[in-house]
């Protein structure tokens, strides 16, 4: 039987280590794959995500394990990622490919070359990592408060209710602001090939 | 039923439709072809977006994190103090373990006099693990948030002062002594405690005015932290060797005195940067 996470971080309160690394090892490619999506670049999502941890490590005496982990634990990221934006003078709202290559980054996402070599079809290929593109930056183009719900319901798969809890707001302004984004970006992608078929 | 909304077709596929209402709009879109359209309309965009695949975890990341944890759970049963005097002040320990062997070889052979540059280059070696490890001490994640601890800062003000004055009283031509000489010189009137105190005050005071800037801004790295303990450092020698050449035009020519300035430089932030990483891991 799996142990809850509320169980794990009881045991981490104890200073237990083994418990963290198994909430570590639980979460650490959903929430390196939501900081990377918030920052956009691979490094600084680095230190971002040991940033994250460390907190949850630190402050896990101040969780009250009635409460949800997960939903903590997205608010833990959520901040530590918007502290570092904040420290860049907000730029997030303004990030865009152009700007990201600009910046030197590499707007692509870090595959493994290997990967890279192996698709089976170059063009299909080709035409998903366009694909790709176009809807991150269809994404970073909403308002910022409806690309925080965005990310949180369809990629993380949170209800509206634990999305609420993490960007302390009512249901009601999560469910509007999905809506919003959603449609926005059903207008946005439409003209696109691929997808659902 | 009419025909829902966009919007609710929305949350009924984002599974956030749920009861009685989930089961007649069940029914509806079953029955509805319109309706049929327009979710399979939204599944496409949906579809879409899920294409913006995750970036994949760094191989390393777990094992960093680990590692960050570990360091940072001290067992309950270790005495605190000494633990944290173990961890973190070790390149100090080490710093002040060099300079208490080298008095007692010095102090072993009395004939042995030893020069200005090796003086320098020896204090420069001490201070810089030093300075490494003050610098540690206070930009360490756990301890940086609490630099305005009496405890933290006087100890490590204490270690500071406490260095200076060992090398200052015993050695026979440490920097402090020039220094010593020149407030003898331009202020008599100044006792000779104080002119002894005041080279190892002003470099305390400037370290904990960089530590506490940026132990405020709290945003730099303990890499780069370490490498301005070691810019500090570097200028404060400056200051003391510029000081003793303009005391004593004989003591070194010009380009002689640059070359020795680079050298105890490039020593002390090397040995400094050493030291830290080596006893510190």
């Amino acid at each position: 039987m799996t142990v809850t996470d509320e169980l794990l971080m009881e045991q981490v309160q104890e200073g237990d280590e083994r418990a963290f690394e198994a909430l570590l090892s639980r979460y650490e490619e959903r929430i390196f794959a939501y900081i990377c999506r918030i920052l956009g670049d691979p490094d600084e999502s680095r230190d971002a995500f040991q940033e994250t941890f460390l907190r949850v490590f630190r402050k896990a005496k101040q969780f009250d394990t009635r409460r949800k982990f997960t939903t903590w634990l997205y608010t833990i990221a959520r901040n530590v990622c918007f502290d570092r934006l904040d420290s860049k003078n907000r730029r997030g709202p303004d990030i865009s490919l152009e700007s990201l290559r600009d910046a030197g980054v590499d707007p692509t996402p870090d595959i493994e070359p290997d990967i890279r070599t192996t698709q089976p079809d170059p063009l299909a290929f080709a035409e998903n990592q366009e694909l790709e593109a176009a809807v991150r930056e269809a994404i970073l183009q909403l308002p910022e408060a409806q690309r925080d719900v965005m990310l949180l319901k369809e990629f993380e798969h949170l209800t509206y209710v634990e999305i609420a809890e993490v960007l302390h707001c009512s249901v009601g302004t999560v469910k509007s602001r999905f809506h919003y984004a959603f449609l926005s970006l059903k207008s946005l992608l439409s003209p696109l090939a691929g997808g659902y078929p | 039923m009419k025909c829902p909304d966009e919007k609710a077709l929305i949350d009924w596929m984002a599974g956030e439709t749920t009861g009685p209402e989930k089961h007649e709009l069940d029914e509806h879109l079953a029955a509805c072809d319109q309706c049929a359209k327009a979710v399979q309309a939204l599944r496409q965009t949906e579809s879409r977006i899920q294409s913006w695949k995750p970036n994949p975890l760094p191989k390393d990341l777990h094992g960093l994190v680990m590692s960050r944890v570990r360091r940072e759970n001290t067992p309950a049963d270790a005495p605190s103090f000494l633990r944290w005097l173990w961890l973190e002040a070790r390149p100090a320990l080490c710093g002040i373990a060099l300079a208490v062997i080298w008095i007692f070889l010095h102090t072993a052979s009395p004939t042995q006099q030893t020069s200005g540059p090796q003086a320098m280059l020896f204090c420069g070696v001490v201070w810089g693990a030093a300075y490494n490890s003050l610098f540690r001490l206070i930009f360490t994640d756990r301890l940086k948030k609490t630099l305005m601890d009496w405890k933290i800062a006087g100890v490590a003000g204490l270690c500071a002062l406490s260095l200076a004055m060992l090398i200052a009283a015993v050695t026979p031509n440490p920097p402090s002594f020039e220094t010593r000489r020149w407030y003898a010189s331009v202020a008599p009137h100044i006792p000779e405690w104080v002119a002894i105190l005041l080279p190892a005050l002003y470099s305390l005071i400037s370290l904990l005015i960089v530590g506490i800037v940026i132990a405020v801004t709290q945003k730099v790295e303990t890499r780069r932290l370490i490498l301005a303990s070691g810019i500090v450092y570097s200028v404060l020698m400056t200051l003391d060797l510029w000081m003793c050449y303009l005391l004593d035009m004989r003591l070194i020519s010009i380009p002689l005195l640059a070359i020795w300035i680079t050298s105890v430089w490039a020593v002390s932030l090397a040995l400094s940067w050493t030291l830290g990483r080596l006893c510190t891991k």
